[in-house]
């Protein structure tokens, strides 16, 4: 389990070091690869562009998105990821400072598993990533990989 | 019925060729006995021997007669032979009479010889005059012939007059056939001659018949049943006592029966002969009346069924009348229909082409209001037609009416005119074939109105897009200031808190206070801008409508106050049962501020009091939030419901100065008002007023965007 990767797509620098340094805090010790925007991380997920020839069944464990994304819109992530067969069951988590009601309902309708805001105490960030990270990689069971 | 002259029966005709025959004859007789006198012939003057021979002066006296009857028979025009007949008449009267007078006063005037010498006179009896029996009737005769005329009382007299020298001519007559000395010889004078009496008689007979449908003798030829009794008895009464008389004198002269047996058989024979006459008379008039009886029923019923005929013609004529009259008013109402209603009217003609296609169409009329509507005059357009009166109209008008016509149904159309410049409504139908009549409405005015509308609607549509598009640009700066401002907060504060985490041994006590400040107050910020963002969410969501139970959500709110702080001691008083219509969940928001600050402002009172309750406002409930806390000076009152505009400092009392433009917002959109009253240190009271409407009409949702329902409002 501590091999699987977290999958941060987080464009903002600073977001991803606090992120970084709450996990490292929570003692959450899986390797957090950061896409900067909605292609990379799709693909990264797939195997496309840069990612051409990646073994995919190696797919992360957890996906943390921020909403708003250069390029490809944070919610265009996990809808292509859950129309994916080799993708659907991965927990994807929306990581936002949005309190956007719209954004909220669009967000788990399009098969977030949940949606966190990022609040600006850092404290209370820390203990949000935390408990993320908890329940997904701990509570969680891995899903199933396809092929195997 | 005017009475006509029946046509002259042939009777009339008869006697007057009697008349005239007479007149023929007495000339000739009395030129005959003139012809005697001059030739010596005595058969001639006493027509058998031993007759008294006449004498001279009556044959001119006949002559004269019988000229002046024939001269009045002829019925001359000319007043000449008139005149000539009146002289001769009026010479016979004076001789007669001078003759008369002669014998009376035993005159001599000398004219008895002045035609011929008289030789053959008795001894005694003045030679040449004749006999006075003789010159009474002449005399008669004369004044008979002088006033003939066909005037009534001319008639009477003339034919009275004849009548009378007719008998005294009989009287002597029917003596000589009876040898009646006396009666044609008067006491010594001279007896009257033979011919004399006769011809005395016949031109008595001829001057009665000179007019027979005058005077005495109407009765005899009118056709009257008297006509035709007195025609028939007339002849056998006066000819058969006569003739029988005669006969039976003969007889008895000639030794056959002696006298008494002669009157007897007189008498039979004049009663059977007379009797004969009368039986037959009375079966012709029975006849005859039985004949007019029935023409008269066949008349009466002709008249009776001519009446009927009349009477049926006459309620032919009424029933004629009354259609008239309803027809003359029913086209007087039509006309006045026509002539007094506001929508134009018109009757055209439809023109077809070599195709028959409708090419054109004539005015045949237009009343009033057509001319009003459209501005055309009936004289000038009357017909006209259509492309005549104006050229280079929309050939749509005429296309449309060919259409009725040709289909035979009624049309409704709406269209502009370019000639006209005008809008129409018109009403279309065929009255007759090739005719339209044509009902026409100006509509230019609610066109325009129409234009003007859609020009509005447009230019509303045109501002919701705009609106529309203001809205989404908010949203997105909204979106982007809770994203962007957020960021770097999140990095200020982080990496503050890492700082002091990490490297809290290279600090002092002051660098980490500061540190500290700068993550406070980097956390002010985020709750600054969450602020802004619900504000303006607020100022974007719909309302969703409920009942919402105030004081139940007061309660909620307090519970939640007294959770957070359960160290503090507020007295909380909430009406119960206040239920208002609105949002839910804006209407929390409203009390979580109103009564958040309350909790708030009471902080530093030793017995803080909070209370929510109704009051009337205006007729209208007003909802109120009390507390006995910091309060504020009312010169400040305009203020407190400006955003970020605070009364207190952060240090005395925290907060964003958000709520207050919140709650104010939220009121408003509810179409109610919000206001305060306080005193600095003596508490504030906030009272606010949801949808007037719902109120006052009962309850129930009501517009809300209404206008006008705002009386006061304060912060603005």
């Amino acid at each position: 389990m501590g091999d699987k990767v977290i999958l941060l797509v987080e464009d903002n620098p600073v977001d991803v070091s606090i992120t970084q340094r709450a996990f490292k805090k929570a003692n959450i010790l899986n390797r957090v690869v950061v896409m900067q925007d909605g292609v990379e991380a799709l693909d990264y997920s797939f195997g496309g562009g840069v990612y051409a020839g990646r073994e995919l069944d190696d797919q992360p464990i957890l996906i943390l998105l921020d909403l708003k994304l250069p390029r490809v819109d944070g919610l265009e992530v996990p809808r292509r990821i859950r129309a994916d067969e080799r993708t659907k069951l991965l927990p994807a988590v929306i990581l936002t400072s949005s309190r956007e009601e719209a954004d909220v309902v669009a967000g788990y309708s399009l098969g977030a598993n949940s949606y966190v805001r990022k609040p600006v105490n850092s404290e209370e960030f820390a203990e949000a990533v935390r408990q993320l990270g908890l329940y997904w990689m701990i509570l969680n069971e891995d899903p199933p990989v396809r092929g195997g | 019925m005017p009475e006509t002259m029946p046509a002259p029966l042939p009777v009339v005709s008869r006697l007057r060729s009697l008349s005239r025959a007479a007149a023929v004859l007495a000339i000739l007789g009395g030129l005959l006995v003139l012809a005697g006198r001059a030739l010596d012939v005595a058969i001639l003057t006493n027509l058998f021997p031993g007759f008294t021979p006449m004498k001279a002066n009556p044959a001119p006296l006949s002559v004269l007669a019988g000229a002046s009857l024939w001269l009045l028979l002829a019925n001359h025009p000319q007043s000449t032979a008139r005149r000539i007949a009146r002289g001769f008449a009026f010479v016979i009267v004076v001789v007669g009479l001078l003759t008369l007078c002669e014998y009376v006063f035993g005159w001599d005037l000398g004219f008895d010889q002045l035609l011929f010498r008289d030789p053959q006179a008795l001894p005694g009896e003045p030679p040449g005059r004749m006999a006075p029996v003789t010159t009474v009737p002449f005399a008669c005769l004369g004044l008979a012939l002088l006033v003939l005329h066909e005037e009534r009382p001319h008639a009477l007299w003339a034919q009275s007059l004849a009548l009378m020298a007719t008998l005294l001519g009989l009287v002597p007559l029917v003596g000589h056939v009876f040898s009646a000395q006396p009666l044609y010889k008067i006491g010594p004078y001279m007896p009257i001659a033979v011919l004399p009496s006769f011809l005395i008689v016949m031109l008595g007979l001829g001057t009665l018949c000179a007019m027979p449908d005058r005077g005495l003798m109407t009765p005899l030829t009118s056709d009257s049943a008297g006509g035709t009794l007195g025609r028939r008895l007339l002849l056998p009464v006066a000819s058969v006592p006569l003739l029988l008389g005669f006969l039976v004198f003969l007889g008895e002269n000639l030794g056959l029966y002696d006298e008494p047996v002669s009157w007897a058989i007189l008498v039979v024979a004049c009663v059977v002969v007379l009797t004969a006459a009368v039986l037959e008379s009375a079966w012709t008039l029975h006849g005859v009346d039985l004949r007019r009886q029935r023409a008269e029923r066949e008349r009466e019923r002709l008249l009776a069924s001519l009446q009927e005929q009349a009477r049926e013609s006459q309620v032919q004529d009424e029933d004629l009348q009354a259609q008239q009259t309803a027809m003359r008013e029913s086209e007087e109402r039509y006309r006045s229909l026509f002539t007094a209603m506001t929508e134009g009217f018109a009757l055209h003609e439809i023109i077809y082409d070599d195709l028959g296609e409708p090419c054109d169409y004539r005015f045949l009329a237009i009343n009033p209001a057509f001319e009003r509507l459209t501005g055309m005059k009936r004289e000038d357009v009357v017909g006209k037609t259509h492309n005549e009166v104006l050229p280079g109209n929309d050939p749509y008008w005429v296309n449309a009416y060919g259409a009725v016509v040709l289909s035979g149904e009624p049309a409704e159309f709406e269209n502009y005119s370019p000639a006209l410049q005008k809008h129409y409504r018109v009403l279309a139908y065929r009255p007759a074939p090739r005719q339209i009549a044509v009902i026409v409405v100006d509509i230019t005015e609610r066109k325009q109105a129409e234009a003007e509308r859609e020009r509005l609607l447009g230019e509303v549509q045109r501002r919701a897009v705009e609106l529309d598009v203001a809205n989404k640009e908010i949203e997105a700066f909204s979106y982007s200031v809770s994203h962007d401002l957020r960021a770097p907060l999140r990095g200020i504060d982080g990496f503050s808190q890492a700082l002091l985490e990490d490297h809290a041994d290279k600090l002092d006590e002051v660098g980490r206070g500061y540190l500290q400040l700068v993550r406070s107050e980097s956390q002010r910020m985020a709750q600054l801008i969450d602020a802004l963002l619900a504000l303006s969410r607020i100022t974007r969501a719909g309302l969703h409508w409920a009942r919402v139970d105030l004081s139940a959500l007061a309660r909620e709110v307090a519970a939640d106050l007294q959770k957070a702080e359960p160290e503090r001691l507020v007295e909380f008083t909430i009406t119960p049962g206040l239920v208002a219509n609105g949002d839910g969940r804006l209407l929390q928001v409203v009390l979580e501020n109103l009564i958040g600050n309350a909790w708030k402002f009471t902080g530093k009172q030793a017995s803080a009091r909070v209370e929510f309750g109704e009051v009337r406002a205006q007729g209208m409930p007003a909802y109120f939030v009390r507390d006995n806390g910091a309060g504020f000076d009312m010169a400040y009152a305009g203020k407190l419901f400006g955003a970020f505009q605070r009364l207190h400092s952060q240090s005395e009392f925290a907060g964003t100065g958000i709520g207050l433009a919140s709650v104010q917002r939220i009121i408003h959109r509810h179409g109610g008002r919000i206001w305060a009253e306080g005193q600095a240190g003596m508490g504030a009271t906030f009272y606010f007023t949801l949808q007037m409407a719902t109120e006052v009409a009962g309850g129930g949702k009501a517009a809300t965007t209404k206008q006008g329902i705002r009386p006061f409002r304060v912060g603005t």
